[in-house]
């Protein structure tokens, strides 16, 4: 040992911690959040064959007893499914969705947020799914690097099944491959760093996977209003989804809040829609046992036909643009 | 966050979670509040990620504001004594010693005042600069220097850690 005090000190922090590590379980909750916050961007990697999502919708549909519709003259048959208060307010939102504007027009849309108080802004290339990502900043990365690819094309949403049960069926099957990517990657990188073991499986039921990818799809200004639509009526078939109406969200506009309790991070996930057009105004998380909290609130969606320049620097054209103007 | 942050984030957690949580032990003297607030402090990076130049400045600073804050919350509660078990030599150097030593470093540790702890923590554990353990406190150097020589003061004379000091004392030896 050192003869120094301040060494001595050190030292003895030093080996009185060697045994300590890190708990996986721990870094797996934290990394599988912000996986997901990524994943908002690429609501769908997956495409799933026509056999395959409707294999999956006559399983759904006989579990679920298939899509409430509303009861008309006399009951014949079987009796009028009776809809929760959350449902109701949930097929409103896929009403409203459904005649709602759509997506602006123009190849690139630009949404602007304030993401846990701070200015961002993205554009996607409903085209090609490439991401450009502003921050409002000091002294940190005012551009991120272009996203290729990062989202799916406005085709590919267009391209997606509009039942809801084929719709709930690959949704699930997109989340279980990310799930199934997002471990071998994070495996890797423990290879990397000399770190052996494996990581485990996050312990989610499918309802957990189906509103977390409903959700995520949602955010996405490139999904049209009949998918948008479905997307609320996949939600009001998920158990554990409760719906808050007369809500607002962090600015104050008037909402209505969907919220699901995910017991495995014990985070409770929220987001926050427009009543009259389904649009997402807020996504929340919050973790139940220290009330930590993220928050994305979204301010503007438009669209244009040439990539819009950096809004908080105004500065002409960055790196991994286009080199001109492009037409849709 | 895009895919090329959560591979850095993902990264930075597994190269530094250790001495991370080996921090926050030291920082709370606790155990498992230091899986807590390490837990805690991870989440408020991941959220910041994009907009954080330098990590691990980032979570030293995090950890020290919710150390303060719990201890803020906590100054109504009797502080719980730990049990400090005579060691043996500790000056053998071996691991188990040391493992069994660190009863004694936390209780030392829990008797400093949240500041003396989060100065000695940053400058002998992180081997920060007393410059920089000033910049990161918001207080001047010679508040940190004079903190840290009360503070080495104070471990000295903690029961189970006397003898490792006790060289010190002693002409000739090292």
């Amino acid at each position: 040992m050192p003869g120094i005090d301040e060494d001595i000190v050190r030292e003895l922090m030093q080996r009185c911690t060697d045994d300590l590590h890190a708990p996986s379980a721990v870094t797996a909750r934290v990394i599988r959040r912000q996986r997901r916050r990524r994943l908002r961007n690429r609501a769908l990697g997956v495409v799933a064959t026509g056999a395959a999502a409707g294999t999956a919708f006559a399983v759904v549909a006989s579990a679920s007893g298939g899509v409430p519709r509303p009861a008309s003259g006399h009951p014949v048959g079987p009796p009028a499914l009776r809809l929760t208060a959350a449902q109701t307010a949930l097929y409103r939102l896929s009403s409203a969705a459904a005649v709602a504007a759509g997506r602006p027009a123009g190849r690139y849309v630009e949404m602007t947020e304030k993401q846990d108080g701070h200015g961002k802004t993205t554009v996607i290339d409903s085209l090609t799914g490439d991401i450009w990502t502003y921050q409002q900043s000091a002294g940190i990365p005012a551009e991120l690097p272009v996203d290729r690819h990062g989202s799916p094309t406005e085709a590919a949403f267009d391209a997606m099944p509009t039942d809801p049960a084929a719709l709930r069926a690959l949704l699930l099957e997109q989340a279980k491959q990310q799930q199934a990517q997002a471990i071998a990657e994070e495996e890797r990188i423990m290879a990397e760093h000399g770190k052996k073991g494996s990581v485990a499986q996050p312990g989610l039921s499918d309802d957990d996977y189906v509103f977390d990818q409903a959700t995520t799809m949602l955010w996405n200004p490139l999904v049209g209003p009949a998918l948008r639509s479905a997307l609320y009526h996949v939600l009001a078939q998920t158990p554990g989804v409760t719906v808050r109406t007369g809500a607002t969200d962090g600015l104050g506009r008037a909402a209505v809040q969907i919220s699901r309790y995910e017991k495995a991070a014990a985070v409770d996930e929220q987001t926050f829609e427009d009543p009259r057009t389904g649009a997402v105004l807020e996504t929340a998380f919050v973790y139940r046992d220290n009330g930590t909290k993220g928050t994305d609130l979204y301010l503007s969606v438009k669209g244009s036909n040439t990539l819009p320049p950096d809004p908080y620097r105004g500065l002409p054209a960055g790196r991994g643009r286009p080199a001109g103007p492009l037409t849709r | 966050m895009d895919s090329k942050q959560v591979r850095a984030f993902e990264g930075f957690v597994t190269e530094s979670g250790d001495a991370l949580l080996r921090m926050a032990t030291l920082l709370t003297s606790d155990p498992d509040a230091a899986e807590d607030i390490y837990q805690e402090t991870l989440q408020r990076l991941a959220t910041r990620w994009s907009r954080v130049g330098n990590p691990r400045a980032f979570c030293r600073r995090v950890m020290h504001n919710i150390v303060i804050d719990r201890a803020r919350a906590q100054q109504r509660r009797p502080r719980e004594l730990l049990t400090i078990r005579d060691s043996g030599d500790p000056r053998s150097g071996d691991l188990v010693t040391a493992v069994e030593l660190r009863p004694a470093l936390l209780a030392g540790l829990g008797a400093l005042t949240s500041q003396q702890r989060a100065i000695v923590v940053l400058r002998y554990f992180e081997d920060m600069s007393e410059n920089e353990v000033a910049d990161l406190l918001g207080i001047s150097v010679g508040t940190v220097k004079s903190t840290a020589s009360r503070a080495v003061a104070q471990l000295r004379v903690q029961p189970g850690l006397i003898a490792l000091f006790a060289t010190t004392d002693t002409p000739g030896t090292n």
